[in-house]
């Protein structure tokens, strides 16, 4: 047996013993519930929140191929992506897809640098396959996802990030579950690109990984997917076109919503429609590698999230009664983090001494644990990498937890903190 | 990746148990120890409180 092999099989081992210990240990605690009922319930809900995660990821397939090959439009809206977007665009002319079925669609959202010079470099090499749009200013990623519909006629309309690459077999696979006339949309795979630039690139390699395997694969098995990520997604025209009016225009607190375009197009479609997560189409993304703009996306994305969340809200209680409870504790169990931990952790130590946040860091740790474990068993070689997802984790707990708060009292903002402040403004 | 690395990258995964085994002993007992505070704690509310100067001058 390889040295690869025995540390898969100590991972899977160790992950289904930890999971064990887990649920044994909560067990212990349950007539302590009764004394602390809030944060007992709480922390029953967290624990069996993220171990069903687990659990139901193991109910999900990939649909069959069913020899799908509908017209396809793929859109790739850019602003400001001199460095990616040629790549981006490359990956897509490599696709393994007829190319009389394709139309590849790239709008450049009035980019201030090279990033127009580079599409159209690319679309002169690509015998007319590269149509390019070009928005001489920066009107927002919502208006630049928006004309690329519009100029297509394709059935099935495709996403993709200006700083994604697609690998050439996951469009087709992307589009399989569309045989189901009931499915509307279908979230595509992504890993990190740029794994290797920075600790913080392999902490979210680590997140990506579980995000996508593990919690959109469960959603995928009540067919509610809740974000078809703009990595690459899959959309059926019909599916978008009843609301895109809407979409576009779409306020909140009477501020125009200018991000959180791929969250809040997936509640349009979500609505009356499947969403289900293809996890052999795979897509690879540069994430922020710095811990500013690694702060500003993740704030940008909680403000989205809270916005959305309203929404989402409204509608799930009619999709499946599982998908509707779980996506009802992913909105609620966020909002009381923060709390848990400070009782936890300051309040434990002043009426309990270290017994409290002993327990709760514990808890933080066999979670951190089973996120990198799952990494380790269901990655292809063996690396380091899933050190940074403990370390993650805990980047969490200190610093992401307590953003939550802060996007909700901004969440009326419109800035993206990466494009002009006019951008959307139409 | 020297050799030495190596090793350490693959022997880092079993090591990761350390933290549990080092703080096994105080969390086998942690729930006990919640729970016999949280009890004292409910009984120490439960219990009847002496009468104040107040309600024995009332008292007939």
């Amino acid at each position: 047996m390889s040295v690869n092999r025995a540390l898969k099989l100590l991972a899977g081992v160790y992950l289904v013993v930890l999971i064990v210990a887990v649920m044994a240990y909560k067990v212990a605690f349950i007539g302590l519930m009764f004394s602390n009922v809030f944060f007992g319930v709480y922390s029953v809900c967290v624990a069996s929140y993220i171990l069903s995660r687990f659990l139901f990821s193991l109910f999900y397939r990939s649909k069959p191929d069913a020899g799908l090959e509908p017209p396809i439009a793929i859109v790739m809206p850019s602003f400001n992506e001199q460095d990616a977007i040629g790549d981006s665009l490359r990956s897509l002319l490599a696709l393994e897809y007829p190319p009389e079925k394709l139309e590849l669609i790239a709008v450049n959202d009035g980019s201030t640098d090279d990033t127009l010079i580079e599409m159209q470099r690319v679309a002169a090499q690509s015998d007319g396959r590269v149509r390019v749009i070009d928005f001489p200013e920066n009107r927002g990623k919502r208006a630049a996802m928006a004309a690329g519909i519009r100029a297509s006629v394709a059935e099935v309309i495709v996403f993709v990030d200006s700083d994604s690459v697609v690998e050439p077999d996951a469009l087709r696979k992307l589009v399989q579950p569309l045989a189901d006339p009931r499915v509307g949309a279908v979230c595509g795979h992504a890993n990190v690109l740029n794994l290797r630039e920075s600790w913080l690139t392999r902490m979210q390699a680590v997140r990506y990984f579980v995000a996508f395997r593990v919690v959109k694969a469960a959603e995928s098995v009540f067919n509610a997917v809740t974000c078809c990520s703009g990595c690459f997604s899959a959309y059926r025209r019909e599916a978008i076109l009843p609301r895109m009016e809407w979409w576009e225009n779409q306020r909140f607190l009477g501020v125009e919503s200018t991000f959180g375009d791929d969250r809040s197009l997936t509640n349009c479609v979500l609505r009356d429609w499947r969403i289900v997560y293809e996890k052999r189409a795979v897509s690879h993304t540069i994430v922020p590698a710095k811990f500013r703009a690694f702060v500003t996306q993740q704030t940008r994305w909680k403000r989205s999230w809270t916005r959305e969340s309203l929404l989402v809200a409204r509608f799930i209680w009619r999709k499946h009664p599982v998908a509707a409870l779980f996506t009802y504790l992913s909105i609620v169990l966020p909002l009381i983090a923060p709390v848990a931990a400070i009782h936890a952790i300051v309040w434990g130590p002043l009426a309990h001494g270290g017994t409290l946040p002993l327990v709760y860091l514990a808890g933080i740790y066999s979670l951190a644990m089973v996120y990198s474990l799952y990494y380790v068993l269901f990655q292809d070689e063996y690396s380091l990498v899933w050190v940074y997802g403990v370390l993650f984790v805990f980047f969490y707990l200190g610093i992401m937890l307590w953003q939550t708060y802060y996007a909700i009292a901004t969440c009326r903002t419109a800035a993206w903190g990466t494009r002009p402040a006019t951008a959307g403004a139409r | 990746m020297s050799l030495l690395e190596r090793v350490l990258a693959k022997a880092l995964l079993p090591a990761s148990i350390l933290p549990v085994v080092l703080f096994g002993p105080a969390l086998l007992r942690a729930p006990e120890k919640l729970w016999r505070e949280a009890r004292a704690e409910v009984q120490r509310l439960q219990a009847p409180r002496p009468a104040s100067r107040d309600q024995e001058r009332r008292t007939p």
